[in-house]
């Protein structure tokens, strides 16, 4: 019986160290393309993040465009191929954040909490260990891609 | 034992027929209400079991001025989402193993998905190759009734450079020459497959009267081009580029 809350305890602590862990390689992934969009942005607190990425720099990549496309520096395809994958990959990212903070805040405030062990996946409220462990490459993905449209921009 | 709080917040999911909702707790530390929404349940309109953004923003101001709760919606993706996406990389991986480098699924509507891919070498993939790849993800989309919307391509090849960005580099380095202007792009990440590409796209800056070429065959911006430039005050910023490149420059 003390065996098995031995391993239950090993699995929470083990679990909730590891959801903080890929959440804070998420964020810094993010907060570091951020920085390299426009330096005013680089101490955006945490929880300000979501909401930066799908209204500051989502308005202001449209702006650019809709800018550019009028002045025929971009024709209509290429506008919305950068409209289109800049809004897919800032509300990804958006959500992923918003997401993984959420769980962070669970893993390290509410020890009431529990990680478990269910099936083989570590599960911690709605997200599993498996799926955390994704969060960072998704962030690294989309983050190339916002940068990417935004040089595509000339923005910086 | 519920709190009175959660009490309140699934009467009043219960009034609106929230049952997307999977769960609901408490957390003191911000002293809000949160409810877990699988990003599956969300949809344009809400109807039939699912929601929409616009219900959970009205939700939200209901629970505020009825119940003076702070309730947030924490959207995630549900073990469907996962699986859906899990079980396209691994038929991606064993299909196109060589090309394929990443690959992940939005579900920005029901039955409605955008994938992004990345390709090891987007240029050089034969064409053939890629609708080869469009139509096994459609395919594999179909069995779950789901539509695939559009696919984004990146590569982690090269880019070749856009417009703006070829008129951003002659206004930094100008008055500058073709081979100059190549260069800076390379250096700066770009690809420009040959110097006579980079001519024909300069000639459509001309065109535009954006940029004017000088009796010497170099490039300068005109003030209809300065004005099409996006402009920040940090070092990236096209003006302070265009300082320090004026600074290297002999004379």
């Amino acid at each position: 019986m003390a065996e098995i809350e031995r391993n239950m305890h090993k699995v929470d602590v083990f679990g909730r160290s590891a959801f903080n862990r890929y959440y804070y390689a998420s964020f810094l992934i993010v907060r570091e393309m951020l920085s390299e969009l426009d330096k005013a942005w680089s101490g955006t607190p945490h929880k300000s993040i979501p909401e930066l990425l799908t209204k500051g720099v989502l308005t202001r990549i449209r702006k650019i465009t809709r800018m550019q496309e009028k002045q025929g520096l971009l024709n209509f395809r290429e506008a919305s191929i950068y409209k289109d994958s800049a809004n897919i990959a800032a509300n990804e990212l958006s959500q992923l954040l918003d997401e993984a903070y959420n769980i962070r805040v669970i893993s390290d405030y509410h020890p009431e909490e529990k990680a478990i062990k269910n099936g083989g996946q570590i599960r911690l409220k709605t997200s599993t260990l498996g799926a955390a462990d994704n969060w960072p490459n998704r962030a690294e993905r989309y983050s190339k891609s916002l940068l990417k449209v935004w040089k595509q921009l000339g923005i910086s | 034992m519920e709190s009175p709080k959660i009490k309140k917040i699934k009467s009043l999911f219960d009034k609106r027929k929230a049952g997307y909702v999977t769960e609901i707790w408490y957390r003191a530390s911000d002293e809000k209400v949160l409810a877990s929404v699988p990003s599956t349940a969300i949809a344009d309109k809400a109807q039939g079991g699912k929601t929409s953004r616009r219900q959970m923003e009205f939700l939200k101001k209901a629970a505020k001025r009825d119940f003076d709760i702070e309730l947030e919606f924490l959207i995630y993706r549900g073990e469907q989402h996962e699986s859906l996406e899990a079980g396209l990389w691994a038929l991606l991986k064993d299909k196109f193993p060589k090309q394929v480098l990443a690959c992940f699924v939005s579900l920005p509507k029901a039955k409605e998905a955008e994938v992004w891919l990345e390709l090891k070498e987007k240029e050089k993939s034969a064409p053939m190759g890629l609708s080869n790849l469009k139509n096994l993800i459609r395919d594999y989309l179909g069995i779950f009734g789901i539509h695939l919307k559009e696919i984004f391509w990146t590569g982690a090849d090269r880019e070749r450079p856009s417009l703006p960005v070829i008129l951003k580099t002659v206004k930094e380095l100008a008055p500058s020459t073709v081979p100059e202007i190549g260069s800076k792009l390379v250096n700066d990440g770009f690809e420009v497959p040959t110097e006579s590409w980079l001519r024909a796209k300069l000639d459509l800056l001309r065109k535009k009267q954006m940029i004017i070429r000088q009796p010497g065959g170099e490039y300068a911006v005109t003030e209809v081009g300065h004005r099409s430039i996006p402009h920040g005050t940090y070092r990236s910023s096209s003006d302070v580029q265009r300082a320090l490149a004026l600074a290297k420059k002999r004379w």
